[in-house]
């Protein structure tokens, strides 16, 4: 199938762009840069400047929160369709985790201005990504709820 | 794939079997417990205490459903629904097998009585409680599939009891027949028990008990909204009036049964026999009509169903008050009402918001069921006995037809009532309401001007200054005057036209201390007024500015020569705006762009038309909105349309704000370009939406035409859709991804469709209505879709509705779809040739790359 077709079934499960309609997406394809780094690089580290957020079209990632950008005590993992750095390009606040590269990574990135820009032809964006940010929310809820049963519960 | 068959043809969705075996097994039990208690307590009452008492049982089951009501509001709010019919079928049980204890060896009169009435009291409870629990669990469109169903199986279970009782009344003493009914609700309190256990450990704890008054609040609260609901008193008065009916039927219909068999044994098998007859009966109308009908009319036609069918029993027990009509009688008000009435009935409580839902409930079983029992009780105990016969049947022939004509009103404002509870959820637009401030008294005027002072926020304050400008504006002008200054460039700016028209005493002198601003859309704002009015000081400053190094300003001075009555002025002005339109910067082409419009410079033409094919998207921009006079209307739309096509979305905006100025003028215009255009939805909704606007004679004659055409498309669209699927298993692995993603594109072109024709049901006569419906498809709440799927049953224009219901049902609840197109494509190469034929814009893009691809593919 063509490449432009695959890049929009991609975008279109991206919880982020999932409410735009397909003619919408394929103004968006162009939009977006090719990127990749190979197995055990990182693609930032914590306290970078935040400019881009990506989505995952193969390979594997780790996130972590540590300080130390050598740290490997994962948060999450994510792959294919998957798509991390987004909040920096809303609070304009720096990289608030490292991303390590478990698996060669191919992905595809767009820019702050680029995204500001969709979000100003596109309103129905905005919905998308606070769904997405919520299910992030959501999740780190979860994250910190187990780890603070653990805590009381040692055994 | 039985399974399958049997879900299909039961309108059972995937998901949803647990949920209907579940009730419909607690439907049967209850259903087989009610027959058995409703015959055999007839049966008791009528020959051992003597069917001449039955409206004094009517007057008193309205005095102890008020007190039962209150005591099930109470705690109704405060239990779950589940855990309160627990109680409510464990209290049952233990009252019945007192009773029966008390009805042994002929037992005292007192006993028949309390059997009787507490059935009378109980059916109504676990009638409403029963409803209430199992519409927590659907939603309207599941109720409208499924109630019907669940109630159905409460009819099984009737035809089981009916069976039963008439089996066991030739063997038994009838008071047994409480024992029958205890067993059926031991099996109800089980099964309640064993559906919720899992729910248990996370039940969240019971509201406190308020110390008193809190079923009289309910009751209270609802008929303090029945005040302003007229759905709500519509409703209450048609209950009214049904209970004094049913009522009225009971009385007469029993004493004809009563006189025409012998013995209370024969009395009570043949209630059993008619039970399972009528249950069965409706069981059939239940399952293979009701949700049909529903489905197909709405509860428009089927909450009529009921009322005609009392009417037309009436008549008969008029024209002869023997067996036959009462038989037919008592089928009326034991079968009719429950496969036809309480289903339609429990439908229209949701077009009442949530929190009112159950106040109207409260407000139905504690104040009008028993008022309506009492005043049934009361007359029936002043007609003498021997006007019990023709004479009361026509009576209520003619009541009749009252409440027949309380139904149709009350289609009408539920229909209303739908769309506004809509509204209340979803934000709708309220439109233009400047026009009903009207004139604006002295002490207003002082309040608006005081805040104009006050208000810091400039939409603010441009939002008063409208009003003042609309409801005084004679005032306005000097206030404005007096509060502007200060505010920003930007507010400043948006009022200084509306002040020039007003003039007021030193309005000159303000806009030249403007010209002097930093901010040049507040310069040339100025500037523009002044010179439209022959200002000297302006137009001396105009050739200044004619010849200034910023590009605005140059602009807007040659704008401003355009506002002066000099013909000299007039071509300086143009010589300098073409000079622009051909500079190498953006900026100064955009700047000339701009203030352009309304100009009408036609020896611009040909310059403007070139730049908009300019490389950088902002120019593009300005040039179509300054494309207003270019050409003839054919022209026009193409520019437009390439326009809207742009790659840049700035440029699409930019046509879609400057549309109207492109839009066709006569009808055939119209017509011509929605036809040119119709696989362009862009397109579609501006020239409907303008079209609509217009004062053109025919254009609710085109606009509708052009909706049936969209609808049509959207059936053929859906159809190839769900065929895409077959096509892809068919297919190799590359040709199922494009028939994949030509699905996905087909049904999104669906929705385009709808929405178009949506819009136009708001364009025309239906604005409020299709608008709300609009909102709520585009919600993902499936409530407010269900509730607007059943507002479109009510839009009057019903031609294009019956194009619009089958498809959303489809789209968005996933009905079974069952129309084809005639050039249905056989394989993946058809397929994209119907797309490439048939699709919008974007679906014949896609198909046309698939050719490519596909043709790139074949080796030569």
């Amino acid at each position: 199938m063509q490449p432009l077709f695959d890049r929009i079934l991609l975008l279109k499960r991206v919880p982020f762009f999932a409410l735009l309609r397909t003619d919408q997406l394929r103004h968006i394809v162009p939009m977006l840069e090719p990127a990749g780094w190979a197995s055990g690089e990182r693609v930032f580290e914590k306290g970078d400047p935040s400019d881009r957020m990506y989505i995952l079209l193969s390979g594997r990632v780790g996130i972590v929160l540590h300080d130390d950008p050598e740290s490997t005590e994962y948060v999450a993992q994510l792959g294919h369709g998957d798509c991390f750095g987004e909040m920096g390009l809303l609070d304009d606040l720096p990289r608030s985790a490292t991303v390590h590269v478990l698996e060669t990574v191919e992905a595809l990135s767009l820019s702050r201005v680029r995204l500001h820009g969709m979000l100003q032809a596109y309103p129905e964006l905005g919905i998308g990504m606070l769904a997405a940010l919520s299910g992030r929310l959501r999740e780190a809820n979860d994250a910190r709820i187990k780890s603070r049963h653990l805590a009381d519960n040692p055994k | 794939m039985l399974k399958r068959q049997l879900a299909s043809w039961l309108l059972i969705r995937n998901g949803e079997e647990r949920v209907v075996l579940y009730l419909s097994l607690l439907y049967l039990a209850l259903g087989a417990g009610m027959a058995v208690g409703r015959s055999s307590s007839d049966a008791l009452l009528f020959k051992r205490l003597g069917v001449e008492f039955l409206p004094q049982m009517f007057f008193l089951t309205s005095f102890l459903l008020v007190g039962f009501s209150a005591v099930y509001a109470e705690f109704s709010d405060r239990l779950h629904p589940s855990r309160m019919f627990k109680y409510i079928v464990a209290l049952t049980g233990i009252f019945l097998v007192v009773v029966w204890g008390a009805m042994q060896n002929g037992g005292s009169k007192i006993a028949f009585a309390a059997y009787f009435l507490g059935y009378g009291v109980v059916s109504e409870i676990l009638l409403v409680h029963s409803n209430l629990y199992a519409s927590g669990f659907l939603d309207l469109s599941q109720s409208k599939r499924i109630s019907p169903l669940i109630n159905a199986a409460s009819r099984l279970g009737g035809v089981v009891g009916g069976v039963t009782l008439g089996l066991l009344s030739s063997r038994f003493p009838t008071e047994y027949m409480a024992l029958v009914w205890a067993l059926t609700l031991v099996e109800a309190f089980f099964l309640i028990a064993a559906y919720h256990r899992g729910e248990q450990r996370i039940r969240a704890k019971t509201k406190p008990l308020k110390k008193h008054g809190r079923p009289l609040v309910h009751i209270r609260e609802g008929l303090e909204f029945a005040r302003r609901s007229s759905l709500l008193q519509i409703a209450g008065l048609g209950l009214f009036v049904m209970i004094v009916l049913i009522s009225m039927q009971d009385y007469l219909v029993s004493t004809i049964l009563t006189r025409h068999f012998q013995n209370e044994r024969d009395l009570a098998a043949f209630f059993g026999w008619f039970s399972a007859f009528t249950n069965f009966a409706v069981l059939l109308l239940q399952i293979l009509t009701t949700n049909r009908l529903l489905r197909r009319f709405g509860l428009k036609l089927v909450s009529l169903i009921f009322p005609w069918s009392t009417a037309a029993s009436f008549a008969l027990l008029g024209l002869s008050a023997s067996f036959l009509p009462a038989v037919i009688g008592r089928f009326n008000y034991t079968g009719m009402m429950p496969a036809f009435r309480n289903p339609s009935a429990n439908l229209f409580y949701s077009a009442l918001p949530g929190y009112m839902q159950g106040r109207a409930r409260a407000l139905s079983i504690g104040l009008i069921l028993p008022l309506g029992l009492a005043v049934s009780g009361l007359l029936l105990m002043w007609v003498p006995k021997e006007s019990v016969g023709e004479s009361l049947a026509v009576f209520g022939l003619l009541l009749s037809f009252v409440y027949i004509y309380l139904k149709i009103v009350k289609n009408r404002i539920y229909a209303a009532s739908l769309a506004c509870l809509i509204q209340q959820q979803v934000y709708t637009g309220i439109g233009e309401e400047l026009e009903e401030i009207g004139r604006l008294d002295e002490r207003v005027v002082g309040e608006l001007k005081q805040l104009l002072q006050q208000t810091e926020d400039g939409d603010n304050y441009v939002a008063y200054a409208e009003i003042l400008l609309h409801g005084a504006p004679q005032d306005a002008g000097k206030i404005l005057l007096e509060t502007l200054p200060g505010k920003s460039a930007q507010v400043q700016d948006r009022l200084l036209p509306r002040i020039a028209e007003l003039a007021p005493p030193g309005w000159q002198d303000y806009m030249r201390c403007c010209l002097d601003s930093v901010d040049t859309h507040l310069r040339a704002t100025a500037l523009t007024e002044l010179a439209k009015r022959g200002d000297v000081d302006a137009l001396r400053a105009i050739h200044g500015w004619l010849v200034h190094t910023n590009p605005r300003i140059r602009a807007v001075a040659a704008q401003a020569c355009f506002a002066a009555q000099d013909p000299v002025l007039h071509e300086v002005a143009e010589r300098t705006l073409r000079t622009m339109l051909s500079a190498e910067k953006p900026g100064a082409i955009i700047a000339a762009l701009s203030v352009m419009p309304g100009l009408k410079l036609f020896s611009l033409d040909d310059a403007v038309r070139a730049l908009l094919q300019h490389p950088d998207a902002g120019v593009r921009a300005a040039a179509i909105a300054a494309t207003g006079a270019i050409g003839a209307v054919g022209e026009r739309l193409i520019l437009l349309a390439r326009a809207l096509r742009d790659e840049d979305v700035v440029v699409q905006r930019a046509a879609e704000k400057n549309a109207v100025t492109l839009m066709p003028i006569t009808e055939s215009e119209y017509a011509a370009a929605l036809d040119t255009y119709f696989s362009f939805f862009h397109m579609q909704s501006l020239l409907t939406n303008y079209l609509a606007q217009s004062e053109l004679a025919q254009r609710k004659t085109i606009l509708l035409a052009i909706a049936h055409r969209h609808l049509q498309r959207a059936w053929d669209k859906k159809s190839v859709a769900l065929h895409a699927l077959s096509l892809a298993q068919q297919a190799s692995a590359r040709q199922a991804d494009e028939a994949g993603f030509l699905r996905l594109v087909l049904n999104e072109e669906v929705l385009r469709h709808i929405d178009i024709a949506l819009d136009i049901l708001a364009l025309l006569d239906e604005a409020q209505m299709a608008r709300a419906i609009s909102a709520a498809l585009a919600s993902r709440d499936r409530r407010l879709r269900a509730q607007a799927l059943e507002s479109l049953r009510h839009i009057e224009n019903k031609a294009l509705v019956e194009w619009l219901l089958p498809l959303i049902e489809a789209a968005q609840d996933g009905a079974r779809w069952e129309h084809t197109v005639p050039d249905m494509p056989r394989d993946m190469n058809e397929m994209i040739a119907w797309c490439k034929r048939q699709g919008g814009q974007w679906l014949r893009q896609c198909a046309a790359l698939m050719e490519e691809e596909t043709s790139r593919a074949t080796p030569v």
